[in-house]
């Protein structure tokens, strides 16, 4: 066991070094870099003062120059720093990695609880009404952009609608909170339910869907069929024995959507004028800004493979039938 | 509970379900009887695609999915053929009498204003957009681009994933080391950073506006690929452990037989359930992409950049005309994709997983 | 919408320095709005205290709060009202003195002496005075080699300027030395053919080259590159080499060119840059060699000289920038001002003090100190707030000011929800840019002639905007406003246009010049890929107009990044931008030959010396006519189309703010945000 996971985790490293070549690459071979982007209005830069910038920012040397130069620092901890927001990446990532976890990893527990026993339920009464009109809301949610949800919801809810709630922003600026009080927290609450429902919207239908299909599986075993001849209850039959054999997918499934927690939010944030990773991301993108695009982009990558690694070796551990070597 | 023993007996004997159809139509047939022998007698010859033929159409869902889908392919793919303006057209209205002008008459123009965000009438179905363009004529052009960059990237990730899986999976070793690290590679590369700097270069290098989301997608087809060989490799280890690839394996056939003959009809449902979920997927992928600025570019229509005029305020509120048509075709259609895939799972294998 | 103000946002600190200037308040005479808080002043305490105005603004900040690196104009909006600069511009576009004053002298040798005071008496808001120093320090920084913000001082023509940039005492003349050695050596009728061979080489044939030997040389009609060297006679040099090697291609299609199209490149500019480049560089690893600018003097402790070489009419707004307090961002050390620059919690003399950022708000309080007066609201926060939901935040009362963006729609909404607002024009105007490199004089004559701006520009912005005739912004007091239409939409005319260039019909139906090439114009805008811009209808009937003539209108609706990257590589043959915080009619960056932002690629001598006359024409009315005749002759060589002069909106939440404490005045150049300090809530 010890020794599988070991070359995982060396496999690993191999493919973070190749995702990182491939990223660095793209994203200097953007048509127009950080310099140009960001003096393109000023009236009176001249290009000699451009080069200077480049020199400045490292962005006159080659892509294999820059990119050595690049791991030479990731490697040691130092993401460099932001051309856009002229800070160290790292403190960025620091600084709003919480907002968007956070606001995702809510939205993953309440798509837990609506999935699951839904999923459930649709699968013990497979062809009937009852399925039929679960799946068919669920995946309604999988069948229209998240942007489009965002905008019925601020439309219904917001001000032109019931007026219930803010459409924008995380807290009320108005309102000059002393430290972390719980007004404070109900504020932010507040402020997060829209974002929240269009991330559960979005996310139910698929792990619906893969609650059910497993759901159906586990229901047409034989050891369901040993259980209903033995004449134990349908609810332990379901509970009991299926049930607790769908859980098993269902947690593998967890580890791999690690890292959409965050590639998720780059739309939503933008519409709700929150202030997260994704968002930062996306105006990034826009200006070239090479080393946050970098940062960024690589931690979404170990988060990726961290998940995997993590699936992996979950699945492993529950289901000996995995080879090992 | 009735529904539930149906599960069992299905999974079972397909036979079964055979004859409960029959028997649901019994109550209406008053020689019922005779038809279920002769139905008895028939079921001998059920071809296996027959059979999930029946179990498709049991689920109504998937039924009415299929209905959309084809309803949707005809609308956006004949339809234009019978629309009296193009594409691209605009509209204008003198600025004294209030007539429509059309863009041809080029003396007329200058000092008229734009038919823009008019209501539905007559002549414009569903009103006209921001830009004074017919509504109903681009909601048919718009659904074809985006049903056709749909197939676009589905055949280009399955051709690709299903080669690279399906290598990886029957030779194994160090090919199928060095491909799943490629697959693990690829599906650790953010997918929306990346859409944004492809299609910056794609415009660098002079790609037509026009197909630029051709383009576009055939990178994204290239990138989804991991996804689909991850699981079509995992499909064919599993089939290759199974006895009759062992009994294949020991009576010497070819390795093209084996291929052609055993592990590609074994693998071919769950390509096509794949495909088929893929559809709606890349769909809602090109709204997203549109409403990133991405997308296919005005003044060619998708639905994806139709639908993103749902964030203006003023035209949420008060045009629906402009904003709730392409919202409800994507909707439809894949939703429609969505049921039909699921229906073929369950009609192939349920325990097939997606 | 979203992305043109990006784009202006971008722009923001277009004149970099000048944008400095345009800040708060009246000044310390002037009497009126600020009278009640003359009274306070004496209880150091702002009136309204626990009251807490909030601002929306409708895009995110960058985050830079420096007052030497800010570059968005939201955050340069609360950089304003952290610091003071001497002058500032009021609302007529003319500048006054504020902390301080600027004034010039004109010497006989030409060069212009500044003399540039700070009040006696202010203090920061820790309490330190304001002295001289902290001007002369935030100039050092800005003109150091490694500063990195968005003010471009070293292009002025200050003394000592260049020379301290790139730290060598004499860079002019070994600059010129370099234009001589340059020109000696590789000028177009001395360059020897190694050399011409070498820059053809080097450059990849000036970009031609796309090193795939087998490609085709991009004509459209898919003549490959040995067809290409066949037909221009080089047949058996082509037969020696191995026409599959990319390395040898190269240098026999160089000698190609070398021979028949020498004429065409220009590697005197290539050559200049190089030389340029290797001197550039790497000067400030032997030490520092230039520890001063020359041309700044300081006089006493709240007095200091700015010399320029040469007349500059808006020498005054460059040399124009915060006081910044040196004892605060650490003291200054030639070649590493990063450490300056990423001092990220401003402080400054200004009338609002720095409470910090978070959830996208940024909070400000009062300065009790500041020197015009104690500010009348205690805490000012800003909030972003995207541009779909500003006017519900502001009737909901979330938000007490905004800047909704200017269309007719917002209007009837504001009308609607009973909120006031004011109309202001934007200092800056819309355009599309001819590339006068790839497309002919006619062909850009015709082009214009296809397009029809009235119901494009009314179609999108209904009465915020008109169609402006020449390219400047019609704030400016040089517009000209009797100008006519240049060129009215006829494709007709536009087709007369495309013929005279030589373009005729084929048997296709295409429109060909002659070598049969189709005539394909690729136009590159920023609609947000949904056609969101003011210019797409227009673009969208000169696409369908041009396929009927049988040429082809290509349409890129990009992102700004790709616009500007197909703009300065010269791939688009049009382009779609506007102009922003454009204070002055200096035109000379864009039209001139050399200019700095001349994408165009217009190389033009008449245009040229009306440029420079204009820059030293002291005398309005004169430079008004020079204007006029500077902008037809632009128009004329049909460089840029100008498109729209659009209004701003100012929307505010009268039920919060005392609408009598905004000024009345107010303009692109003066609104409520220069006089904050004096504003009241309800």
């Amino acid at each position: 066991m010890r020794q599988y996971i070991i070359r995982r985790v060396l496999i690993s490293l191999i493919v973070l070094f190749g995702v990182s070549i491939m990223l660095y690459t793209l994203v200097r071979l953007m048509p127009s870099d950080y310099v140009s982007l960001s003096t393109a209005n000023s009236q009176k830069m001249t290009e000699e003062m451009k080069e200077n910038l480049r020199a400045i920012y490292g962005l006159d040397k080659s892509i294999w120059q820059g990119y050595l130069d690049w791991l030479w620092n990731a490697i040691r901890g130092n993401l460099g720093e932001s051309l856009l927001f002229k800070r160290p990446v790292t403190e960025i990532i620091a600084k709003y990695a919480p907002v968007t976890f956070s606001i995702a990893a809510i939205a993953l527990v309440l798509e837990l609880l609506v999935a699951i026993p839904l999923g459930v339920l649709a699968a013990r009464k497979q062809y009937s009404k009852t399925d039929y009109i679960i799946t068919t809301c669920v995946f309604i949610g999988i069948s229209l952009p998240i942007f489009f949800f965002a905008a019925i919801l601020k439309r219904i809810f917001g001000f032109y609608g019931l007026n219930w709630l803010p459409i924008s922003g995380m807290l009320t600026a108005r309102v000059t909170y002393d430290g972390f009080t719980f007004a404070k927290f109900l504020d932010y609450a507040k402020h997060l339910i829209l974002p929240i429902t269009c991330f559960v919207l979005t996310g139910c239908g698929g792990m619906l869907r893969y609650t059910r299909t497993n759901m159906l599986e586990a229901l047409s075993s034989d050891y369901v069929r040993t259980a209903r001849a033995k004449g134990v209850p349908e609810h332990r039959v379901v509970y009991s024995h299926a049930f607790r054999n769908t859980l098993i997918p269902i947690v593998t499934l967890l580890g791999a959507s690690l890292p959409s927690l965050f590639s998720g939010a780059a739309v939503t944030e933008g519409i709700f004028a929150l202030e997260g990773l994704g968002n930062i991301a996306l105006r990034a993108s826009n200006m070239a800004d090479v080393p946050y695009l970098m940062g960024f982009n690589m931690f979404l990558a170990v988060l990726t493979v961290l998940g995997y690694l993590v699936s992996d070796i979950l699945y492993a551990v529950v289901d000996p039938r995995v080879r090992l070597s | 509970m009735n529904e539930e023993k149906n599960v069992l007996q299905e999974e079972i004997d397909a036979l079964e379900a055979e004859k409960e159809v029959v028997s649901a139509e019994d109550e209406a047939a008053p020689n019922a009887a005779i038809e279920l022998d002769e139905l008895d007698e028939k079921r001998v010859f059920l071809t296996p695609g027959q059979m999930v033929m029946k179990r498709f159409f049991r689920n109504r869902l998937a039924v009415i999915g299929l209905v959309i889908l084809v309803l949707m392919a005809l609308f956006c793919f004949v339809g234009p053929l019978f629309s009296p303006y193009s594409e691209t057209e605009l509209f204008y209205l003198d600025k004294t009498t209030g007539e429509e002008i059309r863009m041809t008459e080029s003396d007329r123009i200058t000092n008229a204003v734009l038919n823009s965000k008019a209501l539905p009438s007559a002549a414009h179905w569903l009103g006209t957009n921001e830009m004074g363009q017919d509504m109903f004529t681009r909601l048919m052009y718009g659904g074809r681009i985006s049903l056709l960059v749909g197939f676009v990237v589905v055949a280009v990730e399955m051709l690709v994933g299903v080669t690279l899986g399906g290598i990886a999976g029957y030779y194994g070793g160090k090919v199928d080391m060095i491909i799943m690290r490629l697959v693990e590679i690829f599906v650790s590369i953010p997918f929306i950073p990346l859409m944004l700097i492809l299609s910056s270069l794609l415009i660098s290098l002079k790609v037509s506006p026009e197909n630029k989301i051709y383009y576009t997608m055939f990178v994204m087809g290239i990138i989804y690929w991991a996804g689909v060989a991850r699981m079509i490799r995992g499909n064919i280890l599993s089939l290759r452990e199974m006895e009759y690839m062992q009994a294949a394996e020991a009576t010497g056939i070819r390795t093209s037989r084996k291929i052609f003959k055993h592990l590609i009809p074994n693998v071919m449902p769950i390509i096509i359930v794949m495909a088929t979920m893929d559809l709606g997927g890349v769909i809602l992928m090109e709204s997203t992409m549109s409403f990133l600025g991405i997308g296919v570019g005005q003044p060619y229509a998708s639905w994806g950049n139709m639908v993103s005029s749902v964030n203006d305020n003023v035209i949420m509120r008060n045009f629906l005309n402009i904003w709730l048509p392409p919202g409800i075709c994507i909707l439809l259609t894949v939703l429609a994709f969505n049921f039909v895939g699921d229906g073929l799972r369950d009609a192939f294998d349920p325990k097939m997983k997606r | 919408m979203k992305r043109i103000l990006a784009i202006l946002l971008a722009a923001s600190m277009t004149v970099g320095l000048t944008a400095c200037g345009e800040n708060n308040s009246t000044d310390g005479s002037s009497t009126g709005t600020n009278g009640s808080s003359a009274t306070q002043t004496d209880a150091k305490e702002p009136a309204q205290k626990d009251k807490t105005l909030v601002i929306a603004v409708p895009a995110n900040f960058e985050e830079k709060w420096n007052p030497l690196m800010a570059e968005s104009a939201y955050d340069v909006q609360v950089m304003e009202q952290i610091f003071v600069a001497p002058q500032r511009v009021d609302a007529n576009n003319e500048m006054s003195d504020w902390g301080g004053s600027i004034s010039y002298e004109q010497q006989d040798d030409g060069s212009v002496i500044y003399t540039v005071t700070v009040n006696e008496g202010m203090t920061f808001s820790d309490g330190e005075p304001v002295t001289i120093d902290d001007y002369i320090y935030s100039l050092y920084v800005m003109s150091d080699p490694s500063y990195t913000g968005p003010a471009a001082l070293i292009t002025e023509d200050i003394e000592g300027i260049e020379e301290y940039y790139y730290d060598d005492p004499n860079y002019s003349e070994k600059i010129a030395a370099i234009d001589e050695e340059a020109n000696a050596k590789y000028a177009p009728d001395v360059i020897s053919e190694e050399d011409f061979i070498a820059y053809l080489v080097a450059t990849n044939l000036n970009g031609w080259w796309t090193g795939d030997p087998a490609g085709d040389i991009g004509d459209g009609k898919g003549t490959t590159w040995s067809d290409y060297i066949i037909a221009e006679g080089f047949g058996d040099d082509l037969a020696a080499i191995d026409a599959t090697d990319a390395t040898a291609m190269l240098n026999l299609l160089a000698k190609v060119e070398y021979t028949k199209y020498a004429d065409g490149y220009d590697p005197l500019t290539y050559y200049e840059n190089q030389m340029k480049q290797d001197y550039i560089g790497g000067n400030l690893e032997d030490g520092i060699d230039v520890p001063e600018i020359s041309g700044i003097t300081r006089v006493d402790d709240y007095t200091a000289t700015v010399k320029y070489n040469s007349v500059n009419i808006y020498g005054d707004r460059s040399i124009n920038t915060y006081f910044v307090p040196e004892h605060y961002y650490g003291e200054l050390t030639k070649g590493d001002v990063s450490g300056i620059l990423a001092n990220m919690e401003p402080m400054g003399s200004g009338p609002y003090m720095w409470g910090g950022f978070s959830d996208n708000i940024v909070t400000c309080t009062a300065n009790v100190n500041y020197f015009e007066g104690v500010p009348n609201i205690g805490t000012v926060k800003w909030q972003y707030v995207p541009d779909a939901d500003t006017i519900s935040a502001l009737a909901s009362g979330e938000v007490d000011i905004a800047n909704p963006s200017g269309s007719q729609d917002n209007i009837n909404e504001l009308e609607e929800q009973g909120l006031e607002y004011t109309l202001i024009d934007f200092a800056g105007y819309g355009y599309m840019g001819f590339n006068c490199v790839t497309l002919s004089q006619n062909v850009r004559k015709g082009l214009m002639s296809l397009m029809n701006r009235q119901p494009s520009v009314e179609g999108y912005f209904g009465e915020l905007a008109t169609v402006i005739e020449r390219p400047m912004s019609s704030v400016l007091a040089e517009y000209p406003h009797d100008a006519t239409v240049y060129y009215p939409y006829d494709p007709a005319k536009a087709l007369e246009y495309f013929e005279a260039d030589g373009y005729t019909k084929n048997a296709n139906g295409d429109l060909v010049d002659k070598s049969g090439n189709k005539l394909v114009v690729s136009v590159y805008i920023g609609g947000e890929g949904v056609g969101n811009h003011p210019g797409y209808a227009m673009l969208t009937q000169a696409a369908n107009d041009m396929a009927a003539m049988g040429a082809e209108l290509q349409i890129q609706d990009v992102d700004f990044n790709v616009l500007q990257g197909a703009m300065n590589d010269g791939t688009a043959d049009l382009w779609t931008l506007a102009w922003g915080a454009v204070t002055s009619c200096d035109k000379s960056t864009q039209f001139k030959s050399d200019g700095g932002q001349n994408k165009y690629g217009i190389k033009d001598s008449e245009l040229d010396s009306l440029l420079d006359q204009i820059l030293v024409t002291m005398d309005l009315d004169e430079r008004k006519e020079l204007v006029s005749q500077m902008l037809d002759r632009a128009m004329d060589l049909a460089i840029e189309l100008p498109l729209y002069q659009r209004k701003d909106i100012i929307a505010y939440n009268e039920q919060n703010v005392d609408m009598s404490s905004i000024p009345e005045d107010t303009s692109s150049f003066w609104d409520y945000s220069d006089v904050l300090w004096t504003i009241k809530m309800n």
